[in-house]
This record gives C-alpha cells, structure tokens and sequence, in this order.
C-alpha cells in the first residue's frame, strides 16, 4: 500500500494505491472556494483549511489541505461540496461509496431552465452566474445547464426577464452582519464570497443580502474579528437517506436543533405513511 | 539460645583427599574447635555406611549442626541434606567444607594440603555456627493455565494442556486466533495449503470445552507468582455482540467505509464492519470506530439478530492462573529504514509476507502474483535473502525460515506461471533439518536460478518499472546486475508489536534482539527465569512452524508439571527485608525493586519494601546493593558470610586471596579446575554465594580489613551467562567502583580481581590463581601489609557506622 499526496495542474491530488484498487481524492482549486462545508462534514477531521496571505490587499480564501493518512474516500466531504470541487474515485470509478451505499444523501440541487420562455439572443444568466453553470447556446435560444456547479443562489432566475430558470437553495439559513464589530475598512468577506452575497453600503459598511447567500460560510473563514459574521445553516434539503452518517453529518453542519426538526419530520412522514398504508389496508 | 552441639564428618574419598590431606591430623584439629563435639573420618562419607554414621552421631551426640568435610556441595550437599533430615534434623542445618576439588585435587603436597583443609572446614564451621532451621514454602496451585497469544505455538500449547484436562485461557490481541500461520499459501517443504491444515486446529481450540478464548484483549497486569497468577485483561470492545453475531458478514456487504486490511498486509482493505479474514475464529465481526462514519446500515441490515452496539465499553475481566505461557510471536521487519532495497519506494518490491498474501488464492489478488505498477504477470522474479539478518548493522541473528519460504515461494509462483524466471539472490542457502535440502534441489530442478552473492542496492527503471539489483557474484568474483520485473525481499522477522510492554507486565527479560529470554539456553529453553512462566514459538527467537508446534508442546508438557501438583515447594534461601531499616518508607527508595530481574521486591506508599518469597531467586543481589542494609538473604547472611571472612583470615592473612565464587559458573569451574588436577598455589579461601550479585562492598572491604592479600570475585561471563539474569553486571558495576576508590586510596588494582569464569573454565581458574600469586609475591607481604593499613581507618569508619565491627 502506498499512499501519496500531489499537486498539479491546479489540483490536489491524494491517493491511496493498493493491490486490488486505488483509491483517489481530487480538490480542483479553481472549483474550491475554501468554504467550510467539507471540513466541519468530515467525520475523521482529515481536512483542514490552510490560511492565506492577502494577494493586492484583497483577502484569498483558504487552501484546502487534505490528510492522506487520515482520509478513507468515502466521499463525503465530496458530496457536501456546493461547488463540486472534490472527486473521489474507488478503482477507477468517479462514485463515492458513501452515496452508493446509501450512507450519505446528494444535495437536492435544483435548476431548470425552461427553455420555451427563453429570449432568444439574452445572455443575462449567463453573466449572472458567479459559478459558470448556465451557458446559452443564443443562436438555438437553449441554455445548457451543469448541474453539479449549481450552489443555488438565485442570480440567474433574478437576471431572467422572463422568469425563464427555476432555482431554489439547498442549504437555509441566515447570514448576520454586527455592525458593531465588523470593523471598517475590511471587506475580507466581500473578497471570498463565491456568490457575491456581500456588499458595502452606502456608509461603507459590509451588508449581506440574504437573498444570494448560499451559507457556504467562506467569508466566515477569511473574518478577522470572532462575532463579526455569524453565519447559521438551519436545514439542507437533500435526496432522502437514513443514515446515522447523515444525521451526525447535517448536526455539525448546521446544528443539533436542525438535526432534531430533521428527524421529526422524517418520524412524522413515516407515521403518515404507515397510516396510510393502514387505510389503504382497510379499504382493500 | 540452645547450646551448639556441632558433629564433622571427614571423608578420606578412598585416596582422594586421604592421598593429599592428613585425615588423622585434620581429625585431630578439628577436635580442637570451639563447639565441634563430635569429629568421625569415614572412608566414603556418601556411601550407605557413610551415611549411617552421621545419622547415628545425630542421635547419639544429640548434634544440632553437621558438616561434611568432603567433595563440592554441588556433588553431594543434596545427598547429605536429605541423610541429616532422615536423622531428624532441619537440612539447612548441615555445611559442606569442599576439601576434594578444591584442595586435594588441586595441591600435591600434603603439607600444604592439610594446612589449608583445616582453614576450609574452619570456614563451614563458621558459618555452621549461624545457620538457622529454613522450612521450605510451600504454595498452592491454581491448575488453571493461561496462554497469551494465539499463533500456532499458543494454538499447541493450549490444546495439549486443555487435552490433559486443564482448564486454559488463551488470550489474543487481535480479533482472530491462527497467527502467521494463516496468513501463509503453502507450507515449506510439503507444500500442504497453509490454513487447511491450521484451521481445523483454530476451530478445536475454540470448541474445547477446556478453552476458553478471550480474543481482541490486552493484557493489563499480572500479578503473583507460580502456581497463583492473578491476571487482570481488557476485553477490547468490538461494537458487536459476540453471542448474537452469526458471522453472516451481510454487514460487511452494506458497509460504505474500506480501510487498508493489514492482515493483508495492507495489500487490500476491509470494511469498517468485517472479519479480517474468511475463516477467522472466533467468526465474530468487529467495528473499527476510527474509520466507522456511524452511518448505521450495518445496524439496519443485521436487523432482528440484533447483533450490533455501538455502545459497547472495554470490559475489564481477572481471571486466575497457575501457569503461564507466552506465545507472542513475531512481526515481520518492514525495511523501510534501509533504502537500499527501495520497498516502500519502488512499487515492484514487496516482502514474503506480501508476496505469500499475493500467492495465496484467498489474498487480495485471487492468488495472481501481479506487479503494483501494472497489474501485470512478472516474467522474471528476484528474492533477495538476509534482507535485515545476518546483518550486523540491523539484526545480526539468521532468520532461519527466509531461506525456505524463498524457495517455497519460487516454486509456487513457477507452479501458477511455469514460465517466469526466478533468482535467489543469496549469501548462504541454510536448508538444514528434515526434507529441507530435497526441497532445494526440487526448486533448482524446476529451474530456479540461485545466485550467490550479497545484493547492493536496488534501482528501479523509470520506463518499465523493471528493477535492477547491483550485486557481486562471489562465484564469478565479479559485479554483476539482474533485471527483474518483481522483487521479493526475504525479510527478517522482529519481536512482535507489544513484547516489550509484555516483557514489563511478566517480568521477564529478553535478549539483545529483543526476543525472550529463556532460563538457560540449553537446559531450560522453554522455561521463563521467572518461575510459572514458559515461552512457545518465535517470541523467544525465531522458528518455523515445526519448532514451534514442538515448543508449544513443549511448554505444555513443562506448564503441567506444575499445573498436576497441588503445591509447589519453594527453596527458602530467599532474601528478607527489616522493615525498620528499610528506606522506601522515608527516601522512597527503590534500588532492590531496580536491581530484582523477577520483580520480588514491591512496597506501598510510606511502606517498607516487602520480597515475595514465592517470586525470589535467591541471587542476593537486593541483600548486596541495599543502602541501608535492610536486606539479608536466609541462609547466605551478611553475618554467615562475615563469619566465614573472618575464619578465612584468621591466621597469615596478607599471604591469602579471599574468593567469592558464584555457585553456578566459577564455583563450578574453580571445581573443575580440582577435577582436572590443574595444580594452583594454595592461596585462595572460597567463600561460595549463589550469584555474585550478592557479593556485597561490605564483604571486601572486611577483607581487607582483617588484611587479606587480594580479593577475589568470580562470576558467570557477561552479558547473559548469569543464571540470575544480570546478577553479574550489577557485581561489576558496584565492585569496579569499589575499586576504583580503593585505588584511588592507594591500594594496587590488582589486589581485587574480578573475574568471569564459567563451569567449563577449570583452566582459566588455575591460570588466574597463578597469575594473582605472582602478583602478590611481586608485591609482597610488607608492601600489602602497608597498604592495608592505609585504607584500614578508612574501611573502619565505614563498616563501624554500619555497625558490622
């Protein structure tokens, strides 16, 4: 057995090479915004995110550092990813073996782009997208769509005049800004956020517009003063799992309280079924 | 304190000492002693009428101590122990003065010889004088055994003591019974399948009802002695119920997490809920929660059975033994410190142990032997032998099973793919014992190709992945390179993980290699130097499958020699702690809990050190290097052994060397020196004591107080010949600083001679009983006697603050 760690071409490579198959963990840093999902999603804490000088006085998100000897690719740092910068491959195959064993759910991403109600000739979403998942075919009027990049902030469908792209976040939650303690002159957040959910206003301070911001968390990484920045993830909508995985997984994501309201649902949804199922019984 | 009534009995040994000794004369000396109230010459004290006489004398003189003036006591102290207590006396109250091979044997002029048998059977009478009645302990057994380590030599073990009856628990760290055994193909040289053959012997252990196996379990403390271990073991959890797990393995299939298996020596992986291999035993699963993500599908699937918890705690269990064997094994050396053999670095070098995993049809190929880089068949294949051994720079021991498993592996992969080449790269092939050399010739026959010569280095090409090994031909006598597409390096095998946390819990030394001690070499290969404890297989140097199936008989049968009695006697001359001198209870000191290789001597906080008589020796080493003199052994005491001194120097001392002989090697050869009738100057007094660990500072320094010539003190040669395991290196340490500030005060070094002699150095004795009288004669009795008086006041104050003057 061997295992390796390389960087090349823009991305980290780590592997682990044995007999029977080769197991292999690839961060493409053009994708990784160096937020902090896969890191808090990692049951063995084999990532971490490596502080960064500032490049011309503007803030540089983390560098994601995966420990080869603590990383057992079961992908799950590669599902959580909202930017689709982690691939894991088990013997060749681009599958993680969590999701394929049903110990760890996908993101729901959702983007539809009606295609009938596009205008022709507009590129507007396109332009929109901070992360390269629409690009409009103009002369056929089609907009292709690659899904995996979708982190579902909704600046395609408020470009669109014709309300043409259907998007909705997967993760929920809020995103406060403490005027009090963000200090002046810092915009480290504005620098990092993948999705442009920050801005100044017109006094110069850092105002977060709740509407694009997908709780990634990677201005939160970059923020100098602890309290300044509270980002909060209260659910992440997700293909249907049950999976203890899952629930430890989405309880250091967001928090023990969304865990609960999580499992309540899911108990309430089988108590539905299950009378359901009774009355169906009873009628037959 | 009853009056002494002391009976000598002097023997002529036919011509044997009456030749050299004026027996009348001695008869008539002794008479003259102080206490002595009977004296008979017997013409054979050991024969039969010999024997009556004393019994008779016994009776009749109502003597209360008996010494033999006759042969050695390690030729008949035994004899006359049992004849005294027959006439109803206690056996520690009888002496022996050695007056055959250490002076009849070794002097010819019967002058001479007389004068010194008087001084010898002086000094037992000195010592005869303060012997006390000892009872020899008696201690019961608990007949139940424990096996630690569950490889093929713990397998035997257990089996052959649960077969006559004794209840055993064998204890293995990791999750299944089998050892390396079950790891291997074939078997060398019968080429019988591996685990077809240990299997059957894996399940009989585990469906003894005799056995109990406690598997995944570490062994916390042991406490105790032979016949009574107390042993405290820690059942590792495994996240599932061991009476509940049917060993379907369908949670494994459900499982999302593999972690390299290293079992499979990391060539393939398991997953975090599986059996490291198919037929493990027990066929219990386990959950390893560092790479568990607690998804719970296992839990889900194993459903009903309900055979899973993950809260499930280490389990702390004490059980009771009377026996213990250690069957620990060993690992198999990973040479990544030696980059020469690029293993680690090039993915074409692998070692036995992995290649035999590749081999074997259940490993993670299916039995293809394929290189990493490629996946591919190798068309040429080299071992390189004494990868690691034979080595002085890393373990200078021979392995002793790669030469084999060389050759067995060469035959097995010419077997799957006829058409490979296969170098032996060697320096020696070693294929001795039954069936070894033919199975040499078979591989040669098949076309196995052995080159004999010591490999340099190993260097891989960078386009094919093909490696090429630098080695010199010392056939050809010339450099030569082989390119081969694999290369299989014969690794040498180390203790196994964890020996040396086991070697503190047991109190049981190893070696320099780091493998187990044995209590004698020879004699005792099976035995541990702690009493009760026995070793099988390659934790005490390396073996292959038959020596350790024969050594875990072996300590089966030695286990129950214990194990079939109901008490077991122990020898009283065990050392004693005064409590009241003791300085742990003050200064927490810990020197005879340091110095004790058997771990007898313990104390409690603020308490007095306490020695368990049932885990001494007996060596003294404690008594010697005891700072406050709180210790002193039973039947070697500090006042026996003074007295002795002091009988020894009575008369003319500065012309006499006063010796401390060890009983096991120079005593014995100082005898043989006699039996070979090695003539040496008559000068040396012996004073006899079981190790020279007891040999303590206070001895020499009162020997050159009572002005001695010289001091002698002989002992087993260093570093393991002592029979008390490092008895000797204490003596050394302790006495060459002794010297040193004797010298230092102006005594001439050659006036303390320490000498390491052992049973069979008869010889080197009488040389140096020659050497030392020249050196005195070259001093002389004005310069000795000069000396002498300068360290005296020196040597005074010390021993009269003690209080021993």
């Amino acid at each position: 057995m061997k295992r390796y760690k390389k960087e090349e071409n823009g991305k980290l490579e780590i592997g682990q090479v044995m007999y029977t198959k080769t197991f292999t963990l690839t961060v493409d840093r053009a994708l990784c915004k160096g937020c902090q999902l896969c890191r808090l999603a990692c049951p063995h804490h084999a990532i971490r995110l490596i502080p960064q000088e500032d490049v011309d006085g503007k803030a540089v998100a983390p560098l994601l550092d995966v420990d080869e000897n603590t990383c057992d690719f079961h992908g799950i740092c590669a599902v959580v990813c909202p930017f689709s910068a982690i691939t894991i491959t088990v013997g060749g195959l681009n599958e993680s073996p969590a999701v394929a064993k049903g110990a760890f759910p996908e993101l729901a991403r959702d983007i539809a782009v009606c295609n009938e109600s596009c205008v022709p000739g507009c590129t507007k979403c396109e332009e929109a997208c901070p992360l390269g998942v629409l690009s409009v075919n103009t002369e056929a009027g089609e907009v292709a769509v690659k899904k995996e990049l979708c982190a579902g902030c909704p600046a395609c469908w408020m470009a669109c005049p014709e309300d043409a792209v259907e998007v909705s976040k997967f993760i929920e939650g809020t995103i406060q800004i403490n005027d009090e303690l963000c200090p002046a002159d810092c915009k480290r957040c504005l620098d990092v956020c993948p999705v442009n959910a920050l801005a100044l206003d017109e006094n110069g301070k850092v105002l977060a517009k709740e509407l694009l911001c997908i709780y990634c968390g990677a201005c939160k990484e970059v923020c100098p003063v602890s309290g300044a920045l509270k980002v909060t993830r209260s659910a992440i909508r997700h293909t249907p799992v049950n999976s203890g995985a899952w629930h430890k997984g989405l309880e250091r994501l967001t928090s023990k309280a969304a865990l609960q309201r999580e499992l309540a649902a899911g108990n309430a949804a089988r108590a539905r079924t299950a009378v359901q199922n009774l009355e169906t019984e009873v009628n037959a | 304190m009853e009056e002494l009534r002391i009976g000598v009995f002097i023997c002529y040994c036919g011509a044997n000492i009456g030749g050299t000794v004026n027996v009348p004369e001695l008869t008539e000396f002794v008479k003259t002693q102080p206490d002595v109230v009977c004296v008979m010459e017997n013409r054979y004290t050991c024969a039969d009428p010999g024997q009556n006489e004393i019994k008779k004398a016994i009776a009749e003189h109502r003597l209360n101590r008996v010494v033999v003036a006759a042969c050695s006591p390690k030729m008949h102290e035994p004899t006359f122990r049992v004849c005294v207590q027959e006439a109803g006396l206690n056996p520690f109250l009888f002496e022996m003065a050695n007056i055959r091979e250490m002076c009849s044997w070794c002097h010819k002029d019967k002058a001479i010889g007389t004068e010194k048998a008087k001084e010898i059977i002086q000094i037992s009478l000195a010592k005869a004088r303060l012997l006390a009645p000892l009872t020899r302990f008696k201690v019961p057994v608990t007949n139940r055994a424990m096996v630690v380590g569950g490889g093929i030599a713990g397998i035997y073990a257990a089996l052959d003591m649960a077969n006559m009856g004794y209840k055993v628990y064998l204890v293995e760290k990791d999750e299944s019974i089998g050892g390396h055994m079950a790891q291997l193909d074939k078997t060398f040289p019968t080429l019988d399948c591996s685990i077809c053959i240990e299997g059957p012997k894996m399940v009989e252990a585990a469906r003894n009802p005799n056995i109990e196996v406690i598997s995944f379990a570490d062994i916390i403390n042991v406490d105790g002695f032979i016949g009574n271990f107390k042993v405290r073991i820690r059942k590792n959890p495994r996240y599932v119920i061991a009476k509940n797990c049917t060993g379907c393995g369908e949670c494994a299939d459900v499982c999302p997490v593999e972690y390299p298996n290293k079992w499979e020596m990391n060539l393939g992986t398991r997953r975090a809920i599986s059996v490291p291999f198919a037929q493990a035993v027990p066929l219990i699963f386990s959950i390893d929660k560092e790479h568990c993500i607690d998804c719970y599908k296992c839990v889900e699937v194993c459903g009903g059975r309900n055979a899973i918890d993950f809260e499930q705690q280490p389990e702390e269990i004490e059980i009771e033994v009377g026996t213990i064997t250690v069957a620990t094994g060993f690992d198999e050396y990973k040479p990544t410190d030696q980059p020469q053999w690029g293993y680690g670095r090039y993915a074409n070098v692998v070692t036995g142990l992995e290649a035999e995993r590749l081999i074997n049809a259940a490993g993670p190929t299916g039995g293809e032997v394929v290189r990493a880089s490629d996946g591919k068949h190798p068309k040429s294949v080299a071992f390189i032998q004494c990868v690691g051994s034979r080595d002085v720079k890393k373990h200078e021991y021979c392995t002793g099973f790669c030469c084999m498993y060389a050759i067995k592996e060469a035959i097995l992969i010419k077997e799957h793919e006829p058409d490979t080449e296969i170098y032996i790269l060697y320096m020696d092939m070693r294929t001795n014992f039954k069936g070894f050399e033919e199975f040499f010739r078979r591989a040669r026959e098949l076309g196995v190709t052995f080159i004999r010569g010591k490999p340099q280095r190993v260097v891989e090409d960078k386009n094919t992945n093909n490696l090429i090994i630098e080695l010199e031909d010392t056939v050809l006598g010339e450099n030569i390179e082989v390119e081969a597409e694999m290369v299989i390096l014969s690794t040498s095998g180390v203790p196994s993980a964890g020996t040396d946390e086991l070697s503190r819990i047991l109190h049981v030394t190893r070696d320099t290699t780091g493998f187990f001690l044995e209590s004698h070499p020879k004699l005792k290969p099976i035995d541990a130097p702690v009493d009760g404890i026995f070793y099988a297989g390659a934790c005490q140097g390396l073996k292959d499958i038959p020596y350790s199936v024969s050594q875990g008989s072996g300590a089966a049968g030695r286990a129950a020699t214990i194990l079939s009695k109901d008490i077991v006697e122990i020898e009283p001359i065990v050392a004693k702690v005064n409590p009241d001198k003791c300085l742990h209870k003050k200064a927490n000191c810990t020197v005879c809990q340091k110095v004790c290789p058997y771990g007898a001597p313990s104390a409690a906080d603020k308490e007095a050190a306490v020695i368990n008589p049932a885990m001494c020796h007996g060596c003294g080493t404690c008594v010697a290097d005891c700072p406050a003199d709180a210790i002193d052994q039973m039947h070697f005491s500090d006042a026996q052994i003074f007295a002795q001194i002091r009988a020894a120097l009575a008369d003319r001392p500065e012309e006499k060397i006063m010796g401390f002989l060890c009983n096991w090697c120079c005593y014995s050869g100082a005898d043989l020196a006699g039996t070979s009738r090695f003539e040496y100057p008559p000068r040396i007094r012996v004073v006899r004591t079981m190790c020279a660990g007891r040999v303590d500072k206070d001895f020499v320094m009162e020997a050159l107080r009572l002005g001695a010539g010289a001091v002698f003190v002989g002992a087993c040669h260093l570093p393991t010949d002592c029979h008390y395991i490092e008895g000797n290196v204490w003596m050394k340490e302790r006495m060459e600083a002794l010297q040193r500030s004797l010298v230092s005060q102006g005594m001439s070094p050659e006036r303390l001679r320490i000498a390491y002699v052992s049973a069979a150095e008869g010889l080197i004795f009488a040389n140096i009983m020659k050497e030392m009288d020249r050196q005195l004669a070259a001093l002389g009795a004005e310069k000795i006697q000069a000396e002498n008086e300068a360290l005296r006041p020196g040597i005074e104050k010390i021993l009269g603050k003690k209080g021993l003057i």
